[in-house]
């Protein structure tokens, strides 16, 4: 479990938190910036297209007054307009710039004098019922003498839905006259500002004055004529400007400012089309500046007027670019990326910091352990060093450098410095072992110290492996063991020297007395014989003991070697009964000796044990009643040899019996004494059965007799090879008489990596032969007993071992083949002695590999009497299968092969022949085929196919031997030649 | 003086009992003339003149031991290929070995029987030179 700290993750998330905040907020004010650019962008383009539109109003109000003008013109050019003409001329004068003029008329200016004058023109002009308004009141106009004028409609043309204003006084007409005026000022043509909210047409009034305009103000009022008038209707005017078709791309409303009071809307352009209505529509004019409205001013006809021009959204979007958006949705996914790096970044960095904290504890705990075991390592009395798989220094205790005199930074990295170097070869075979997984127990040895005196050490050391079971050093104590050494050395020596220094005088004592007891310095008196005969016997006793106390210090001290060999018991007993034949008689005894007529063959030195069997024997001679037998046996017992030796003397007394193999144990002194015993025998026999992996003891009754035994491991079933049989490995026999040989030849073929039983004639090696199968048996022909030659004769009769491969090792080898020459011996290989060790491994690999395995026949044949016939005659040859259809043989030949076919012809579900195609051995070459037919010749291919090794016909006679013959021969091959 | 059978030994002993019963030993019932010799160093001034067939050395000598004198011996012509055998006390395996290997064809452990003595020495030399 990774330590990750809280406060770590909060701030991992607050940093990608922070970050994206961070990013966001710097994306939305790019995009707000990018938003308001687009905003000035936009308006610029929708500025100029208002005031495109501005234009445009302006141009056409500007044009609207065109046909009034011209009227006007008209009218001030001419003394007396008769209606028609009137009439005809405003018509015309309407198509110029085809304003949208619902009404024109002709105002003429009528003092108080003329005004019957115009009334009575009017009347004759056929406007019978023409009068002109009167009306007085303050603020009409006057003339200079205060007399009343009057502006009565005197001409109309191109009247539109209204009625005829005719006559009327225009000048009572407060918003008419308000423009009359101005216009009469001005000299130009002014539009009437609508004070009825309901009205919906405007008037522009026209000035005529009797000459060309007049430039100063008194004179324009002096020489004034009349107006013309020209009536529009708002949705007229709003249509003509702003065409038919419905505006898609903005709405305008036109509005007009009058002097006083707010701005009334007079018309508007949307996706309705135009409409001229007097509205105030105030909210329109007065409201926030926003997105798209425009409002511009002009001022046409002598009015102030706004246009107000309001793009919708969709033709704002239409320009709306998407640069904004887009650098919105960059900005924050560049923001989540960088985010998402950054949290990345600081999640590995968490992790990593938790995993260094898990190390650091791990750490700590190695250090600890490390501490602990240095702390161990270093309390350690005994010279400690751990080396590396290269066998460089790690390690090196305090007593280590106390023994050697280096401290452990001068070594630690390099080879041990006291290993002399005439010890190199035994560092190797240490390594060796180690790296195998052996442990090296107390190997003793010398080092060196720094100043380069040697000393005696003892070395232990164990392999240390990794996890993955890779050598990866060792750990090794070096014991300083002078002092043992030299303890051992100096008791070695005592022992020795003392044995020495008893036994010189000894030498002169028992050799004097033998002298004379011999006659050699002359006959001797009888009593002086007697004496002397006293002194020798317990001279020879000293001896004894002296012999039988060095031999107990060599055992405890582990300083007896045995010279193990393989022997055979019967011989050795016998062989020891003899040479205390003597002695025997000496006590009037007699010794019997009983086997059970087997061989037994034990690993053992022949000195020891015989020193056992004389001990043994001689014990039970002394206490023998005179005349007694002793009987000695030799027999098996399970898998051990027992040698008994039974004396019918008194027996072993019973307080005695627990201390009988102790030292210096005997009955009693005087019975010692007597006996002539040293009191040590039995515990020195002990030693040496016990050393040979056997066991003693004794069976005992008081007054009958003891039976005294021994027991050691035969041959066969002994691990006395001190290397364990190799898994796997075949085992051979090697039956030599010759023990030198014998070790040699064995430990030639161990070598080669064989397991090796060895007997030690012909009897054993026949025994032996019988209880387990051996991979080859190495002979060789002079042994005692039954020879090499008979014995190889005997193995071939009998079936299991008529195949066993023989090797025959004989000083004269190729006369002994030759002589067995025609013998049918079957395999074997003859060597001459000695055999190096190539040719001994060679040839018995070449023996064992010729009889590799037993070849596999396929026998098709429906005949069962037959098969029965072939299958019990190629028994002991080959393993048959048998195929009673060309159907079995095709399943038999799909699940295995075979080394030959055995194939009759005529079978019931085809010939035979169609199965030579199907019989290839691995390589896919034709295997060999005999050819079986009751009736030969017939349906036997002439010529044949070149695998067919034998034809036979069932009626021959001796087909059975000719056929046991052929597969005998095929398994004779060696595999190689074999397909 | 026939050299197919053995009867010139040198002998080289300082103990002088055990010289006294070897000596009657080898010489009463051995038949063998012997000269007897107490020290290494006589050995060698008189092994020259005697022309042993055989050479019988205690090991265990004060001033120059058995093993030192054969190898002194066996630098002179007379004595450089002598067959020989050492008598001792300390019969150690590997001891045994040693004095194989320095050149002494066997060893006699003392204390011995002088009785049987000179058959085991006449056995011995037979056998050497068979």
């Amino acid at each position: 479990m990774l330590h990750v700290r809280l406060r770590d993750v909060l701030s991992e998330w607050g940093a990608a938190a922070a970050i994206l905040a961070v990013g966001v907020t710097i994306a939305g004010l790019a995009a707000r910036q990018a938003e308001n650019v687009e905003h000035k962008r936009i308006e610029s383009i929708l500025d100029a297209r208002a005031e495109w539109l501005r234009v445009s109003v302006f141009a056409h109000t500007d044009g609207m007054t065109v046909p009034v003008e011209a009227v006007g013109h008209f009218m001030s050019t001419q003394s007396f307009v008769h209606l028609d003409e009137f009439d005809a001329f405003a018509k015309g004068a309407r198509h110029l710039g085809s304003t949208p003029i619902a009404a024109l008329s002709w105002v003429p200016r009528v003092t108080e004098r003329d005004w019957p004058t115009v009334e009575a023109m009017a009347v004759a002009m056929g406007l019978r019922d023409f009068r002109i308004t009167r009306e007085t009141r303050p603020g009409l106009p006057a003339d200079s003498e205060g007399r009343r004028e009057y502006f009565p409609v005197l001409h109309e043309a191109l009247l539109r839905n209204r009625e005829s204003w005719r006559g009327r006084d225009l000048a009572t007409d407060a918003e008419i006259w308000s423009a009359a005026e101005r216009a009469r000022d001005l000299a130009a043509a002014i539009a009437t500002v609508p004070t009825d909210a309901d009205s919906d047409s405007f008037h522009v009034v026209w000035p005529v004055y009797s000459r060309a305009p007049p430039d100063t103000l008194e004179e324009r009022r002096k020489e004034l004529r009349g107006f013309t008038l020209g009536q529009f209707r708002y949705a007229d005017v709003m249509r003509w400007i702003f065409g038919e078709f419905p505006s898609r791309d903005q709405i305008v409303h036109i509005f007009v400012h009058p002097g006083t009071g707010p701005a009334l809307l007079v018309g508007s352009v949307d996706v309705d089309g135009a409409t001229g209505a007097l509205a105030s529509s105030l909210e329109l004019l007065g409201a926030q500046p926003e997105l798209g409205k425009f409002i511009k001013p002009f001022e046409v006809l002598g009015l102030n007027w706004s246009m107000v021009v309001i793009f919708p959204g969709f033709a704002i979007n239409q320009l709306h670019a998407s640069t904004p958006l887009t650098w919105l949705v960059l900005g924050i996914v560049l923001t989540m990326v960088v985010a998402a790096y950054l949290w990345h970044q600081r999640r590995q960095t968490i992790l990593v910091r938790a995993m260094a904290a898990d190390l650091r504890l791990t750490v700590d705990q190695l250090v600890r352990t490390d501490s602990e075991l240095r702390a161990i390592i270093d309390a350690s009395p005994v010279p400690l060093l751990t080396i590396d798989d290269r066998a460089q220094i790690r390690r090196w205790n305090a007593a280590a450098e106390t023994t050697f005199g280096w401290a452990a930074r001068e070594v630690i990295g390099r080879h041990n410095p006291a290993i002399p170097p005439d010890r190199m070869a035994e560092i190797a075979s240490i390594s060796a072992r180690l790296k195998s997984g052996d442990i090296v127990r107390d190997l003793e040895t010398v080092r060196i110290r720094r100043d380069g005196t040697p000393f005696d050490a003892s070395v232990s050391a164990g392999p240390i492996f990794a996890d993955d079971g890779a050598y990866s050093g060792s750990v090794v104590m070096i014991a300083d063991i002078t002092e043992r050494k030299q303890v051992e050395r100096m008791k070695s020596e005592f022992v020795s020297t003392v044995s020495h220094e008893l036994r010189t005088p000894l030498t002169s004592i028992a050799g004097s007395l033998s002298l004379v007891l011999g006659g050699v310095a002359g006959n001797l008196p009888e009593r002086v014989q007697q004496l002397l005969g006293i002194a020798k016997k317990n001279c020879d006793r000293l001896v004894r003991l002296i012999n039988d106390i060095l031999d107990i210090e060599k055992i405890e001290s582990g300083k007896m070697t045995f010279d193990m060999r393989p022997l055979g018991l019967v011989p050795l007993v016998r062989q020891a009964i003899e040479d205390n034949r003597a002695y025997a008689e000496g006590y009037s005894v007699e010794f019997e000796l009983t086997t059970d007529g087997r061989e037994l063959q034990v690993n053992g030195d022949s000195d020891r044990l015989t020193q056992v069997i004389t001990n043994l024997l001689s014990n039970a001679v002394k206490f023998s009643p005179k005349g007694e037998q002793v009987t000695v046996a030799v027999r098996t017992r399970g898998e051990r040899a027992r040698i008994e030796v039974i004396d019918r003397g008194p027996g072993i007394p019973e307080e005695f019996r627990s201390r009988i193999f102790g030292k210096f144990a005997q009955a009693d002194a005087r019975d010692s004494r007597q006996k002539g015993g040293t009191g040590l025998g039995l515990s020195i026999c002990k030693a040496i059965v016990e050393k040979h992996s056997g066991s003693i003891g004794f069976e005992t009754t008081s007054g009958q007799g003891s039976r005294f035994y021994f027991e050691l491991p035969l041959l066969a079933h002994s691990a006395v090879k001190s290397e364990m049989y190799a898994a796997g490995a075949a085992t051979l026999l090697v039956c030599e008489d010759d023990p030198d040989v014998a070790v040699v030849v064995a430990g030639m073929l161990r070598a080669g990596g064989y397991n090796v039983d060895q007997a030690v004639d012909a009897e054993t090696a026949r025994a032996a032969i019988t209880t387990r199968p051996y991979a080859a048996l190495v002979l060789d022909l002079r042994l005692p007993g039954r020879d090499g030659l008979t014995l190889i004769r005997e193995l071939r009769a009998a079936p299991v071992t008529r195949s066993l491969p023989i090797v025959v090792l004989s000083v004269r080898a190729d006369e002994e083949r030759n002589r067995s020459q025609g013998e049918d011996l079957g395999i074997v290989e003859w060597l001459s002695k000695p055999p190096s060790s190539e040719q001994l491994l060679a040839t018995v690999s070449r023996a064992i590999s010729r009889v590799r395995r037993r070849p596999r026949v396929l026998h098709v044949e429906d005949d069962s009497m037959m098969l029965q016939t072939a299958a019990s005659a190629l028994r002991e040859h080959a393993d048959v299968t048998p195929a009673r259809s060309l159907a079995e043989a095709r399943t038999a030949l799909e699940r295995e092969s075979f080394d030959l076919a055995i194939l009759d012809i005529g079978m019931p579900d085809g010939s035979g022949l169609e199965l030579i195609p199907l019989l290839k051995d691995a390589r896919g070459g034709l295997l060999p085929v005999i050819l079986f037919s009751g009736r030969l010749g017939d349906a036997m291919p002439e010529g044949g196919p070149n695998n067919v090794s034998l034809r036979l016909s069932k009626t021959e006679s001796g087909w059975v031997r000719a056929l046991v013959r052929t597969v005998k021969g095929l398994g004779d091959q060696p595999p190689a030649a074999r397909p | 003086m026939s050299d197919t059978e053995l009867s010139r030994i040198l002998y080289i002993e300082d103990d002088s009992d055990i010289q006294a019963v070897i000596g009657m030993a080898l010489q009463e019932i051995g038949g063998f003339t012997l000269e007897i010799c107490s020290s290494g160093a006589e050995a060698i001034e008189r092994s020259e003149a005697f022309r042993p067939q055989l050479i019988l050395i205690d090991v265990m000598m004060p001033g120059m031991d058995g093993p030192t004198t054969l190898g002194h011996l066996r630098q002179m012509p007379a004595t450089a290929s002598t067959p020989a055998i050492f008598m001792t006390a300390k019969v150690q395996p590997a001891e045994v070995a040693r004095y194989r290997e320095i050149g002494a064809i066997d060893v006699i452990a003392k204390p011995c029987d002088p009785m049987t003595l000179s058959d085991r020495i006449r056995s011995i030399w037979v056998r050497c030179r068979g």
